[in-house]
């Protein structure tokens, strides 16, 4: 185990590391451009110089492993001196662009100039014009200006997802970075190269001048869309003033976890961001009357719903109503399923949604066909751990043949999930439906109740992940509009139903209020 | 004690009898009273012609001229072929102290501009006239010298001036 000082500071490391992660171990920032934990170190931006003792000629951290009894210095004049030209090289030809650009706010090459170079610029030859705006993709526009050649994106396909795609052509100063030759950037995964892309010639096609980085505020989540559980970041603007533009989610991007995701997201996750406020999103509780749904409040809706409860197991028993849990609901509300519906009110036919998207994509990479992030969290709730497809379809048989005389289902479906079950979509006679999730969808001709609920990125809770790995995350919005999280639903419900379980006590007496 | 930095004139004691000032005052009211009395009687009656009809300003119908760095209602410019010259690059808003500009950028056309805003708001009734919009425009786009300083409404949509209204409205022709 080398022991090397950094700035006067000693730390011990494993072999074969090199000075820039012992550095960042420390804290000791060294900038960089082509330099990326998740990928392989090149050493091509000379960015990360630093001085090492007895070695006469400045180093590049990135590529330099520490040895025992190593020296070094990372804020000398001679480094400060080379940091100063490399950035006076890089930006010989890169435009001015920075109110415009997209990375403002977040770019390396904006901070590192403020930081260390701030020069007279010496250059006086014509500068190289050339492409501003290349489409390089569905998702991924590239400024071939503001290119530093630091070939993250071109590593990141290469050894991250194995599908060279980019490249860089030409030389010298008409280098510039491009796809090869009839290919376009599709792979689900190249979302990340933007983030990567230590400036701004990598930008978002839906993201692109919505917003100024410095007027989004960051909260952590967890991706809801696969069973990796990808940890993320979500990027919103919270200022919900009459004239200023409403709360909205702009994106998301990965936030390393070495456990789960590594430094990636897929761009499935990454583009989910739209949901959180979509048209779609359920709004308000709401009533069938009539033909017609009407919104009618959490009281009058719920109070609706828990007498409709008490009337089908009254006459029917408990066989008379079926519950579909899916997984996409946090443990806590399984939990509260479990004592509620199980314990309590004793149903027996309970199923926890298929595990399979025939459609959905798996690869060594993130992505995971099951496509419900809280398979696992389910199980630790008490829900077996069966086949759940096959389950899943004997409820629905018992609500198509009218054995079931109604049905509560609670979770976001995705979309292909009742295209396969087609049996759910023929209401059993008489019937009634109850939907608790969060988006509208074909099904809702059919329901009797609706009950919006919060998204993920709107709940506290926590999920287990297909590896059984158990992540707790809290709220970073709240739910929009009248929307609810699941278990605060599921309390008030159960209250309802004269079941007082210990959290529900804590809306008592707003719902007492109401029935007074 | 040290002394404090706003202090008050200490008044005189025929000042602090209180009705020599109390007579003083309507003296000076009275006497631009009928001065304007009689030079508006002088005018009607065409004897009084090179002198003005009054010692006060003729509200609204005359307005003082307006100094050339007055803040007054904010304008955006143009470019030659009238686009906006905004980039919508929000520093505005960014800077914006009353949180009272809303800009909408999309993508232009040209290339070379690439952001330009399709909406951009001031809420002038929240604007406190700082001026530091202006200040943190990197391209010259936002001006406040409409000489505007009049702005009142029934309705407080009225106040939120847009775009077009932004770019048509013009400088002030003759400051001072
Ligand atoms: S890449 Fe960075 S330095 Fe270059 S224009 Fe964009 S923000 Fe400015
Ligand atoms: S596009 Fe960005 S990530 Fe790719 S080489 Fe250029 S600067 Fe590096
Ligand atoms: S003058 Fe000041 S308050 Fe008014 S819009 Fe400009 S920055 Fe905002
Ligand atoms: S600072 Fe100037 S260019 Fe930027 S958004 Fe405001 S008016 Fe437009
Ligand atoms: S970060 Fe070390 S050379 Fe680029």
């Amino acid at each position: 185990m080398p022991t090397l000082m950094i700035d006067d500071r000693k730390i011990t490391v494993e072999p074969g590391t090199t000075v820039m992660q012992a550095a960042d171990r420390l804290g000791i920032f060294i900038p960089r451009f082509c330099y990326h934990p998740g990928l392989s170190a090149v050493g091509s931006c000379r960015m990360c110089m630093v001085e090492v003792e007895k070695i006469p000629k400045l180093q590049t951290a990135c590529t330099t492993p520490v040895v025992e009894g190593m020296v070094v210095h990372t804020y000398t004049e001679q480094v400060m001196d080379a940091r100063r030209s490399v950035l006076e090289f890089l930006l010989i030809n890169h435009p001015l662009d920075c109110p415009i650009c997209d990375k403002a706010g977040e770019c390396y090459l904006q901070d590192d100039y403020m930081e260390y170079a701030r020069y007279t610029p010496r250059y006086k030859e014509t500068r190289w014009k050339k492409r501003k705006v290349h489409i390089l993709g569905p998702t991924i526009v590239m400024d071939e200006e503001r290119c530093v050649l630091c070939s993250r994106c071109v590593r990141f396909l290469q050894e991250v997802t194995g599908k060279q795609r980019l490249g860089i052509f030409e030389r010298g100063a008409r280098s510039v970075l491009s796809t090869f030759p009839g290919q376009t950037l599709t792979d689900p995964y190249c979302g990340n190269i933007v983030d990567l892309c230590p400036v701004g010639a990598l930008t978002d096609r839906t993201f692109r001048f919505q917003q100024r980085v410095w007027m989004l505020r960051r909260g952590e989540s967890i991706c809801p869309y696969c069973a990796r559980g990808c940890n993320i970041a979500v990027d919103y603007n919270e200022r919900s003033d009459v004239q200023i533009n409403d709360r909205r989610v702009y994106r998301f991007r990965p936030r390393f976890n070495p456990k789960v995701n590594g430094h990636w997201i897929c761009d499935r996750g990454r583009y989910a961001y739209r949901f959180i406020d979509d048209a779609r999103r359920l709004r308000e509780p709401m009533l069938r009357e009539g033909k017609r749904l009407v919104p009618s409040g959490w009281e009058r809706t719920l109070k609706r719903v828990a007498r409709r409860i008490r009337e089908v197991l009254d006459t029917f028993g408990p066989e008379g109503m079926g519950l579909i849990l899916l997984p996409s609901v946090t443990i806590g509300t399984a939990r509260r399923v479990r004592k509620l519906f199980v314990d309590d009110l004793g149903l027996t036919r309970i199923a926890t949604g298929p595990s399979i998207d025939p459609e959905a994509d798996e690869d060594s990479i993130l992505l995971r066909r099951d496509r419900f992030p809280n398979r696992g969290g389910l199980v630790a709730a008490g829900f077996p751990d069966g086949d759940p497809g096959a389950v899943t379809e004997g409820v629905l048989r018992g609500w198509a043949t009218g054995k079931i005389k109604l049905l509560y289902v609670i979770g976001d479906d995705l979309p292909r999930f009742f295209e396969e079950t087609s049996s759910f979509s023929i209401p059993s006679a008489g019937g009634i439906l109850i939907l608790q999730r969060s988006m509208e969808g074909p099904e809702d001709d059919f329901a009797r109740m609706l009950l919006p609920s919060a998204m993920t990125a709107e709940t506290a809770g926590s999920f287990v992940n297909f590896e059984g790995e158990e992540q707790t995350f809290s709220a970073v919005l709240p739910p929009l509009e009248e929307a609810l999280p699941d278990e605060e639903i599921l309390g008030r419900l159960s209250l309802l139903l004269g079941l007082k379980g210990e959290e529900a006590c804590r809306h008592e007496n707003s719902v007492e209020e109401e029935q007074g | 004690m040290k002394k404090d930095r706003i202090s008050q004139k200490r008044l005189n004691f025929p000042e602090r009898l209180y009705l020599a000032e109390i007579l003083r005052g309507l003296w000076i009211t009275g006497k631009h009273f009928f001065r304007n009395f009689l030079m508006h009687i002088g005018r009607a009656l065409g004897v009084v012609k090179k002198r003005r009809g009054a010692v006060t300003i003729q509200y609204p119908e005359e307005c003082r001229p307006i100094p050339a760095g007055y803040r007054a209602r904010h304008r955006l410019l143009r470019r030659e072929d009238g686009s906006p010259k905004c980039v919508a690059c929000m520093m505005c808003p960014t800077i914006c102290p009353a949180n009272c500009i809303h800009i909408r950028a999309a993508e232009s056309p040209d290339p070379t501009i690439e952001k330009y805003p399709v909406e951009f708001r001031i809420n002038l009734d929240r604007c406190v006239m700082c001026g530091f919009c202006v200040e943190a425009c990197p391209v010259d786009a936002i001006r406040m010298d409409t000489g505007v300083v009049e702005m009142s409404a029934s309705d407080r949509e009225e106040f939120v001036t847009v775009l077009d209204f932004l770019l048509d409205s013009k400088p002030a022709k003759n400051p001072v």
